[in-house]
């Protein structure tokens, strides 16, 4: 897996928020959980993303990787479970070219199997 | 807004009008909700300044706003269809449009610039959390709001449960559950919005705050079921199902292969219904078509001649004005109805197809393709839709959301091979491989391949020079699968065909009233030979035939001398020269300068000048196909059309533009008409240099 601190996004001297365990998307597996730390774009881009639902503690499914990466995208919802972050709940789903899926930064929180 | 006194000593006032905005993500269901409330009672236009679209719809009834001591009677509420945006903050076009509305400083083309009376939030009942910011966005604005909670039925089948009166108090305005789909709810919109109040709480400030708060009030208003509830087994079922079939229609090899036959299967179906109503609407105007003529009653024939053009011909007197409506004014109209089927049918199927959520997954898969030329995965049905008509195909790149790349699309679109280029490809392969099918099949297909190229070539030009900036990296919301709103298709397919007709329409109509006055001025005698030939024919000991051939051929001779004669006829002696160097004689260059009009008068043009002849249809006219082959320069003796000219002009057709109709559109929906001399300019100056060089080559 890519570490955040060796991708170039991050030697361009942008401060990482995000803690050492984070990696990027495309480092995951198709059915990976994780929650997004932060993103690694331009601010307008990084903004468009934020408003379409990819904001920090947002939980997120891997549903396929690849070109495009598609994830399924839940709300952030402290102290209230993973009612919402289930495949078909309230979530939507966002498909992301590879150029913007290796610079979003995520938490793993539920790893799929290696085959 | 006018108010009208009090009538009857009631303390009703009557408003004329409430406008509201309509604002909402995208994929929230806005249009579908819009298109129920207003159906055909719409309009588009355009914000002025951007080319962004701007529909305004009208509902008619009788509504109070405010309370019952003072209330206003409200006779017609004008909703403002926003752009769909994920927040009204973001660095976008769309997003400026609507904060500008929102402000009261931009309003569609021809209406007051005033803030909306009221806004109406659309969001989607399955996917709250974010939606929620925009809603909070708009109510920092402190305008009267009412929030439309849609989609309700699909939250409910999921197992969403939302508390709409906890929402109420924690947002401070009205919230109704509707569904556009299916109706429910509908009804109560238009009273809600009547009596819109402004907010009573405002949500913070800033992004990070407005999360927090949009967090909170969704974790206070939603229930879900517990998972064996929520996902029954047919549920989960289901959800995978989408899993596959985005894993499927995104694959870098089946992605392109199912989006290849759909595609073929959507262009198939616009040629093949298209092309009825095109028949009968050329056989309306001018009357050529043996079908209608079949059914139409012979007194009827007798009278129109098949036509509009022949019942003009037969009810007024010949003279200026009958010529000027027959030829100018109704062959004008006819020219821009033509149109009408293709792009109805083209956007029904676009609508439907967009309406499946089928057509994101489709933009991913063309991004592969287009982003090495600065394109986006969107431009490929604008640029497919053009090989058919470029006016549909310009009209269907407001589908690119980022400016640079919608313009550079609007920009190349004409450079692929549209239909009205195919009689003159017909024409040139024929003379170049007379007899060899196989060799003019080749040609025809290379013609394509030259169009698609230079089209892609030049939007990577486009995007490096004038139109240089960053991408915009694809990220979309991909929909969820579901089955296509019919209504919601017929109504996007009628809006779009009126509005064709009512903005570029007259344009066009334009155009071809000052084609047809170049085209048929100054009058001129007929050559002295069509007399000796009309008083041979009317001589005595001449049988009926040979006298109708003499005629006959006088007619054509007089058609040819008239048109030669002509200001279009002198332009083409005029401009000769500078066509020279590309091979083409006066005769040539009336049938180019003829087509930059429209290019398929071309084959007619110089079915006129060279044979003497009015047909389009070369296939079915081997005579007229060897009397252009055959056709000579004014010397006597050098081909008109000899293999290099041929092969300059082939080239010269494929990349020039040629269609004053597109041209319009382009001026239109680029935002100016600097856009259409660019399009211009460049792609005449590209059509001149490879014809150019193909002539050198060849010769």
């Amino acid at each position: 897996m890519d570490k955040v601190g060796n991708h170039p996004c991050c030697d361009r001297g942008k401060d990482c928020d995000c803690p050492p365990a984070a990696v990027f998307l495309t480092s995951l597996r198709a059915g990976d959980v994780g929650t997004i730390c932060e993103t690694c774009l331009d601010p307008a881009d990084a903004a468009m993303l934020r408003a379409m639902g990819l904001r920090p503690n947002a939980t997120i499914r891997i549903c396929r990787l690849g070109e495009p990466t598609i994830v399924e995208v839940s709300p952030s919802r402290p102290g209230s479970g993973d009612k919402c972050s289930r495949p078909g709940g309230c979530s939507c789903r966002i498909g992301l070219s590879r150029m913007i899926a290796q610079r979003v930064k995520v938490l793993v929180r539920q790893a799929t199997l290696a085959p | 807004m006018s108010a009208t006194p009090p009538a009857g000593g009631e303390a009703t006032q009557t408003h004329g009008l409430l406008r509201v905005a309509l604002l909402g993500n995208p994929n929230t269901g806005k249009t579908t909700l819009f298109n129920r409330l207003s159906g055909l009672r719409h309009k588009t236009s355009n914000f002025p300044g951007t080319t962004q679209e701007a529909r305004l719809g009208f509902v008619r009834g009788g509504w109070s706003r405010g309370d019952d001591a003072q209330a206003e009677r409200i006779e017609c509420v004008e909703l403002i269809d926003l752009p769909g945006i994920y927040s009204l903050e973001l660095a976008q076009s769309e997003a400026e449009i609507c904060r500008r509305v929102l402000a009261g400083t931009l309003s569609p083309a021809g209406e007051a610039a005033v803030p909306p009376e009221a806004v109406c939030v659309v969001l989607d009942a399955t996917n709250l959390a974010r939606n929620l910011l925009l809603a909070g966005e708009v109510l920092r604005r402190r305008l009267p709001t009412l929030i439309v909670l849609n989609m309700i039925d699909l939250a409910r089948k999921r197992g969403l449960h939302v508390d709409v009166a906890v929402l109420e108090e924690r947002l401070g305005c009205r919230v109704l559950q509707t569904s556009a789909r299916t109706g429910e709810g509908m009804g109560e919109i238009m009273p809600r919005l009547a009596s819109a109040a402004i907010p009573n709480r405002t949500p913070p400030g800033t992004q990070e705050g407005l999360e927090a708060w949009a967090d909170e009030i969704y974790t206070e208003v939603s229930t879900a079921h517990d998972q064996t509830e929520l996902f029954p087994p047919d549920a989960r079922g289901s959800t995978s199902l989408t899993d596959r079939l985005d894993h499927v229609l995104t694959h870098p090899v089946l992605g392109p292969i199912g989006f290849v036959l759909i595609m073929t299967g959507l262009f198939w179906t616009i040629f093949s219904l298209a092309s009825i109503p095109m028949d009968l609407i050329e056989a309306i105007f001018s009357g050529n078509d043996a079908w209608v003529a079949a059914w139409q009653p012979e007194w009827l024939s007798a009278l129109t001649g098949g036509g509009l053009t022949g019942l003009v011909n037969h009810v007024m007197p010949p003279g200026l004005i009958r010529e000027l409506l027959a030829e100018g004014v109704v062959s004008g109209i006819g020219a821009t109805v033509i149109f009408v089927p293709q792009i109805v049918i083209l956007f029904f199927l676009i609508s439907v197809l967009e309406d499946t959520g089928y057509l994101a997954r489709a933009a991913f898969v063309m991004d592969r393709v287009l982003r090495p030329f600065g394109l986006p995965g969107h431009a490929f049905v604008p640029l497919l839709s053009s090989h058919a008509c470029a006016l549909p195909g310009i009209m269907a790149a407001r589908g690119v959301p980022d400016r640079r790349e919608r313009l550079a699309t609007i920009l190349v679109a004409p450079f692929m091979s549209c239909s009205a280029r195919i009689p003159v490809y017909v024409l040139l392969t024929a003379l170049l491989f007379p007899g060899q099918p196989g060799m003019q099949a080749l040609a025809f297909t290379g013609c394509y391949a030259l169009g698609a190229i230079a089209g892609l070539l030049s939007a990577a030009l486009a995007r490096r020079t004038l139109l240089r900036g960053p991408s915009r990296p694809m990220a979309l919301e991909l929909p969820t699968y579901k089955w296509p709103s019919l209504y919601t298709a017929t109504v996007n397919a009628i809006d779009r065909g009126v509005f064709f007709l009512r903005k570029a329409g007259t344009n066009i109509l334009l155009v071809c009233v000052a084609l047809w006055w170049l085209s048929a001025f100054p009058h001129v005698e007929p050559p002295t030979r069509v007399v000796e030939m009309r008083a041979q024919a009317a001589g005595e000991g001449v049988d009926e035939a040979a006298a109708a051939g003499l005629l006959a051929e006088a007619d054509r001779l007089e058609a040819s001398h008239a048109r030669a004669s002509s200001f279009i006829g002198r332009m083409g002696r005029a401009a000769q020269p500078v066509f020279e160097p590309l091979g083409y004689d006066w005769q040539l260059t009336v049938g180019v300068l003829a087509s930059f009009a429209a290019r398929e008068v071309f084959v007619s043009t110089m079915s006129v000048v060279i044979a003497g002849e009015e047909s389009t249809d070369v296939t079915e006219n081997q005579t007229l196909l060897d009397r252009i082959s055959g056709a000579v320069r004014d010397d006597g003796k050098t081909p008109v059309f000899k293999p290099g000219t041929a092969w300059s002009l082939l080239v010269f057709f494929v990349l020039a533009m040629q269609c004053l109709p597109t041209l319009v559109v382009t001026a239109r929906e680029a935002g100016g008409v600097r856009w259409a001399l660019l399009q211009l300019g460049w792609m005449s100056t590209l059509a001149y240099l490879g014809a150019l060089i193909v002539r050198l080559i060849a010769s």
